[in-house]
């Protein structure tokens, strides 16, 4: 071939690429949203004279392009491809052994001590003549003995120690191994928690359960099998129910609905993981009127304990559920009363790592 | 408007080459010259009056500098331009000295600098001056002139082209098949310089930076940030060119294999040569430059690079790194030159790279204790190296690796040996598909970079 031929070819492909991509993305609809970033597409923004003089047309425009852009998704793909060929991991996600795990590094110290002042603020603000307990649940990183990058776990539980004092600790990570949880959730599973929930009940004074059926719900791709868009792992959503669970209700504070523990209409939803206790919300109450007892627990935690709480419900007449990140710490004695019960505080590691999010 | 983005790259160039290539000869010139504006008018819609002022200003001044041609006229125009860059530039670093000097508290102007300025206001002080040497005649035509200072693809970032380089051009131009080729070939190496190794390697930087203190962190660190600079405003600078040559202008080189230097005086004929030449024929020669005996030539030299340092930026680490450069280039020229030609070959590159790291570690950092912070680091022994670095540092590796060899001239040398060999007609055929694989490449890291998940649905 010759020079004249070679700078013909460059000019033809270039226009071509340039031209079809142009016109497709043109042609082609805008998204409303994507489902592997779990977010809102940018649409087209509105031209007007204001707008383009502030900058913010050329702002938004850029977002458009990028999001609406033709086959956004596949070329993720590609680049997720290369990323863990060269680097090992893309965007902080890493594949072993059919797990997508993600690298929760470094250890935040400060994100360490902002919730253990943020626990004993509430421990000595709000609650009185109470029990009260803590429990650390490790990310899946922890029981992954590659070559990657891992929280200092020790150093973490140690500053737990030192700071959450009259705080009594129960402890589950020797109980766990990467079989408690999902290959592409970030979350464990809920059939393999019977001994952890048996743990905590034993450890705040409450007789086990072991009566629980389990019932295979649906298939279930997770968090992380969006993140990184190449791997066709799945797992399934299993739930382990009894007659207690069956009868027993959870009250909604936020849009005063009332809802079975599992609420089975999250499976068409896309997180299926929503199914338990209705994924992640700010204050739930469970009733049980199968109990005689009159004993109440209150837990602190965030979306880990969604799969884990019913299997304490047998012991408790009322359970409530206070996720911190969304509900300020200050308005939870306008809903609940914090003397003699049961206080849970159980989060995973990830969240005590990044706890700026807690109200 | 930035050349990588998606909306420059596949909005703005393809109606831009479809308008202006189906358009007759007399049309091309207004074309790329609203398209200039409208390059402009994207990313800064508010200051663009400011560059028309000065445009207008500039045309006037050529005029009346060539019939009136005295010093004072000069002065006059080029004052203005550089009245307005001290503004909007240097006005509120100023302040801020003289607050802290006297402790008093003047407000400051917290002005914007307007994108570009630093580079249109050099190309319109190099064309009054040009024409006050008599060695251009002014443009009579406005439109010919603004298009000269709006010209996009050397208006934000350089090269500081001077007007007697494509003055001809403006006039009269001639697009071939071979020259737009060879644009289109030197834009996607552009964009890949830009988008493959710099960001990557800024991204590694940012990754490390106050995440660790190994010494090994203070190593990848400072190689990975000169690295990424050349790769950054190199890449800048090829797509400048580039685009430049699919319109059929021909812009000078601006950089020529900078790290492959065996001294700092050769590093400055090879980086960002349209600044230094810049520098050297309206600042240094009109001193006297090296005419008038040693001390006046160390003062020229120090005053040139002072200024070299602050046309950089704002703020003392820049001015730091002009002098650094000044005093390099004195020690070199007066005192070491002897040892200097004495010295093995292939310790004078490594001693030139060592210097440009640490200059560049100079330029990095605004706040002088984190400077000294960094480079001491390159020397402790305390603690050498640590995990997350060695995690990164395998992750990037073929980052810096290919950023490495890129800066030399090897791959140009492979090529140009391809090309002559029996196999040219293969390279030929796979040259223009590698660079389209390249184009889609840069497109897909595009793409990803503005990958911004949620963990939970926010619709």
């Amino acid at each position: 071939m010759k020079d004249k031929n070679q700078h013909k070819l460059t000019i033809i492909l270039f226009i071509t690429i340039l031209f079809t991509v142009f016109i497709a993305n043109i042609i082609i609809k805008d998204k409303e949203i994507s489902i592997s970033e779990r977010r809102k597409l940018n649409q087209f923004p509105q031209l007007n004279i204001q707008n383009i003089i502030n900058g913010k047309f050329s702002t938004q425009f850029e977002k458009y392009t990028t999001d609406q852009f033709i086959f956004r998704d596949t070329l993720r793909k590609i680049k997720a491809t290369i990323d863990l060929k060269i680097k090992k991991d893309y965007h902080n996600i890493y594949i072993t052994n059919n797990y997508l795990v993600e690298q929760t590094y470094p250890l935040s110290k400060s994100s360490v001590k902002n919730f253990t002042t943020k626990t004993n603020e509430i421990k000595t603000k709000y609650i009185t003549n109470s029990n009260i307990y803590y429990s650390i649940i490790p990310d899946k990183n922890y029981y992954i003995n590659d070559k990657n990058l891992k929280l200092d776990y020790q150093k973490l539980q140690n500053i737990l120690n030192e700071e959450l004092t009259e705080i009594k600790y129960i402890d589950i990570i020797p109980l766990l191994s990467l079989d408690n949880y999902y290959k592409t959730d970030s979350h464990w599973k809920q059939e393999t928690l019977i001994p952890i929930a048996n743990q905590i009940l034993n450890s705040m004074n409450n007789s086990q359960t072991n009566n629980y059926i389990p019932k295979e719900i649906t298939n279930f791709k997770g968090v992380y099998s969006y993140q990184i868009p190449i791997t066709n792992t799945q797992d399934k959503i299993t739930i382990l129910t009894n007659e207690t669970i069956e009868q027993s209700t959870t009250y909604n504070y936020i849009n005063n609905t009332t809802n079975p523990i599992y609420n089975l209409d999250k499976i068409n939803t896309y997180d299926k993981y929503d199914i338990y206790l209705d994924g992640a919300v700010p204050l739930i109450r469970i009733d049980n009127p199968t109990t005689t007892t009159n004993k109440e627990l209150i837990i602190f935690r965030d979306s880990f304990a969604s799969s884990l709480t019913p299997l304490l419900i047998n012991s408790y007449k009322t359970i409530y559920l206070v996720d911190t990140r969304y509900i300020s710490s200050k308005l939870i004695t306008n809903y609940i009363n914090l003397n003699n019960k049961d206080i849970l505080f159980i989060y995973c590691t990830s969240t005590i790592n990044n706890s700026f999010t807690m109200k | 408007m930035v050349f990588t983005s998606i909306s420059f790259i596949y909005y703005f160039l393809p109606i831009l080459l479809l308008l202006y290539f189906i358009s007759p000869k007399k049309l091309k010139n207004i074309i790329l010259l609203l398209f200039s504006i409208l390059f402009y008018f994207y990313g800064e819609p508010k200051y663009i009056i400011l560059m028309i002022i000065e445009v207008i200003i500039s045309y006037i001044g050529g005029i009346i500098i060539e019939k009136n041609q005295t010093k004072q006229t000069l002065l006059l125009f080029t004052s203005i331009h550089i009245i307005l860059l001290c503004i909007f530039k240097y006005l509120d670093f100023f302040i801020l000295n003289v607050n802290n000097l006297l402790d008093i508290n003047i407000k400051l102007t917290n002005l914007i600098l307007p994108i570009g300025i630093s580079f249109y206001t050099f190309q319109i002080i190099s064309y009054e001056i040009d024409i006050y040497k008599k060695e251009i005649k002014p443009q009579k035509n406005i439109l010919k002139y603004t298009l000269y200072v709006f010209l996009f693809p050397q208006l934000i970032a350089g090269p500081i082209v001077r007007y007697k380089d494509i003055n001809k051009e403006i006039e009269n131009r001639t697009s071939t098949p071979e020259k737009i080729s060879q644009g289109i070939k030197r834009f996607i190496i552009g964009l890949s310089k830009k988008v493959i190794i710099a960001n990557n390697l800024g991204e590694l930087c940012n990754i490390l930076q106050g995440n660790t203190t190994s010494t090994l962190s203070y190593w990848i660190c400072a190689i990975s940030y000169m690295l990424q600079i050349y790769f950054d405003f190199s890449g800048y600078s090829d797509i400048a060119i580039g685009l430049g040559k699919i319109f059929g202008f021909t812009f000078l080189e601006n950089f020529n294999y900078p790290f492959i230097s065996k001294s700092i005086t050769e590093f400055w004929r090879r980086w960002h040569i349209s600044l230094s030449t810049w520098f050297r024929d309206y600042i240094y020669i009109p001193l006297g430059g090296n005419k008038k005996g040693i001390k006046k030539q160390i003062r020229n030299i120090l005053i040139v690079w002072t200024l070299t340092g602050l046309w950089h930026g704002a703020s003392y680490n820049f001015i730091i790194w002009g002098l650094y450069f000044g005093i390099l280039l004195i020690l070199e020229k007066f005192i070491l030159n002897k040892i200097i030609n004495k010295t093995p070959t292939i310790f004078r590159h490594l001693i030139t790279l060592f210097l440009i790291m640490i200059s560049f570690i100079i330029f990095n950092f605004e706040n002088p204790n984190i400077i000294i912070t960094q480079i001491k680091g390159l020397f402790q022994t305390t603690n050498p190296y640590d995990i997350y670095t060695i995690y990164y540092l395998k992750g990037y590796l073929i980052y810096i690796i290919l950023g490495i060899i890129s800066s030399t001239p090897l791959p140009k040398k492979i090529y140009q040996n391809l090309k002559q060999s029996k196999i040219s007609s293969i390279i030929n055929i796979t040259e223009p598909i590698i660079l389209i694989l390249l184009l889609i490449l840069v497109t897909i890291y595009l793409i990803d970079s503005t990958y911004n998940p949620f963990l939970y649905f926010r619709f």
